[in-house]
């Protein structure tokens, strides 16, 4: 039984080393150099680090594989059945993901960067302090590194330059706008639908308008078009006069819903209005999330939450349940008369019960760091206590 | 020269209880050689990130107005059978 499964298992692993793709072109690319083994792995120290540190991790929350895999490597102690399943998932994801991430840099390229630099002034401000190349080099470092440290992260990226790379490939934005401007102006328009869609009082309304005004453009264009296809399938276009007149009717309002669709995307302040809402708004959805910095005003609250106080107050709480729960098991209720270490005197070390702690912490810090506002969460660094200082703050107490 | 993690921390707790975001932004782009290399990474990448996610609405856009055009053409052209 377990042999099938392994087997099962096996085939799985090849169907996904068969079938990586290319996150921004979608081509299959082949691993190649990527294709490590577990011993490749921990012949190498910074791939050993990113698999067990990081990837590892990430993909195992309870912390038991990556423990029992570096107790395998290091104190040679023999995995189970389902370890060496979970190490060879594991590792065939953590090659695709840096295979993947090799591809994601090459499209970071002087070109790119330039044209971002056009488009967004604080890139143009950086790249002028740091330079091209240097900046470039920090782009792809940076990438590689989120491909195993923040999969989620590095996926909506490339999911952002699969749309761009898409449109660049196909037409130029400029020139649509200006085809589309053209095209438009000989066809009586109103700012309605603009105006309609950005009458929200709060961003996520504007948003939400908005990607109505998206959604109806797709439905108009598709009546449009099927409208089409119903008269071009037939042999004759109208049976009477009436009917001639009913239908050119129809096709007039057909091209003025189209056209007035398309009036509202040539408008900079749609753009505009879609990306505001879409980064301020995120307020509004930000209970659904749960962890990560979405708002100021999250800033601030993990700002308050990590001083040194308010850590050495969660290490009394924690202290205290656990000394509650050492009493239920017949131990002492003081925490003064645990035990120091593994002496065999009745209950859990109080060493352990510190590193459980600093561990938590950590957990809560990486919890921030996730999921949020790419640039709120680069500002939270220096407001959170390294691991050496959280442990002088509890060996204070 | 970079600076202090204490320094760092008071600009920032400034920024924040400022509430201010420009602010913030503004200060990062001031300061952007004397962070950490590590922080300069972060905020590249966040700043990159956010014009990159810019640029995909504009690209969902000019795709929908590619799809647009293509149905203006088409309408305009039953309209000219129907009128002739």
């Amino acid at each position: 039984m377990d042999r099938a499964f392994r087997r099962q298992d096996e085939a799985r692993a090849t169907r996904q080393r068969e079938t990586v793709r290319n996150p921004v072109t979608d081509e299959v690319i082949a691993l190649g150099a990527h294709d490590l083994t577990i011993a490749d792995i921990f012949k190498n120290d910074q791939a050993q680090d990113l698999f067990v540190n990081y990837f590892l991790r990430g993909m195992d929350t309870s912390g038991g594989l990556s423990k029992a895999v570096i107790a395998a490597q290091f104190n040679a102690q023999p995995l189970t059945e389902d370890q060496h399943l979970g190490l060879e998932r594991a590792r065939t994801q953590f090659n695709a993901r840096r295979a993947q991430a090799e591809q994601m840099r090459k499209h970071f390229s002087d070109a790119d960067l330039g044209e971002m630099a056009e488009r967004d002034e604080r890139i143009q401000v950086i790249t002028g302090k740091k330079g091209p190349a240097f900046t470039l080099d920090f782009l792809k470092g940076h990438i590689a590194d989120l491909a195993i440290k923040n999969p989620d992260r590095f996926d909506e990226i490339a999911n952002s330059l699969k749309t761009v790379h898409s449109v660049r490939k196909g037409e130029k934005a400029a020139r649509v706008d200006k085809l589309v401007d053209s095209r438009i102006k000989q066809y009586k328009l109103t700012d309605d639908t603009y105006l309609a869609a950005t009458s929200g009082d709060s961003t996520e309304e504007i948003r939400k308008a908005l990607q109505g005004a998206v959604a109806s453009k797709l439905t108009g264009f598709k009546a449009a078009l099927s409208f089409i296809f119903k008269r071009r399938g037939a042999n004759k276009l109208y049976e009477s006069f009436q009917e001639q007149k009913a239908l050119i009717d129809e096709c007039n309002q057909c091209l003025l819903d189209v056209a007035n669709v398309l009036r509202v995307t040539i408008s900079e302040q749609t753009v505009g209005a879609l990306h505001d809402a879409a980064v301020n708004g995120k307020d509004a959805i930000e209970e659904k999330r749960g962890s990560g910095i979405q708002s100021i005003r999250q800033l601030r609250e993990a700002r308050d939450a990590n001083t040194t106080a308010k850590i050495i107050e969660r290490y009394k709480t924690a202290r205290d349940t656990h000394v509650k729960n050492n009493r239920s098991y017949g131990g002492s209720n003081k925490w003064d008369d645990l035990p120091n270490n593994n002496s065999g005197k009745l209950g859990y070390p109080i060493a352990l019960v510190r590193d459980a702690f600093v561990a938590a912490e950590t957990n809560r810090q990486d919890a921030l760091r996730r999921d949020g506002d790419s640039f709120l969460i680069s500002l939270l660094e220096p407001l959170l206590l390294k691991q050496d200082e959280i442990r002088t703050a509890i060996d204070s107490v | 020269m970079t600076m202090s993690n204490e320094e760092l921390r008071e600009h920032i707790d400034r920024l924040i209880d400022k509430g201010d975001r420009a602010a913030m932004e503004k200060f990062a782009l001031d300061n952007f050689t004397e962070l950490p290399e590590s922080m300069q990474k972060d905020v590249l990448l966040a700043f990159y990130e956010e014009a990159l996610e810019k640029e995909a609405d504009k690209s969902t856009i000019v795709k929908l107005q590619v799809q647009g055009l293509d149905a203006l053409g088409k309408l305009e052209a039953i309209k000219a059978d129907l009128e002739s």
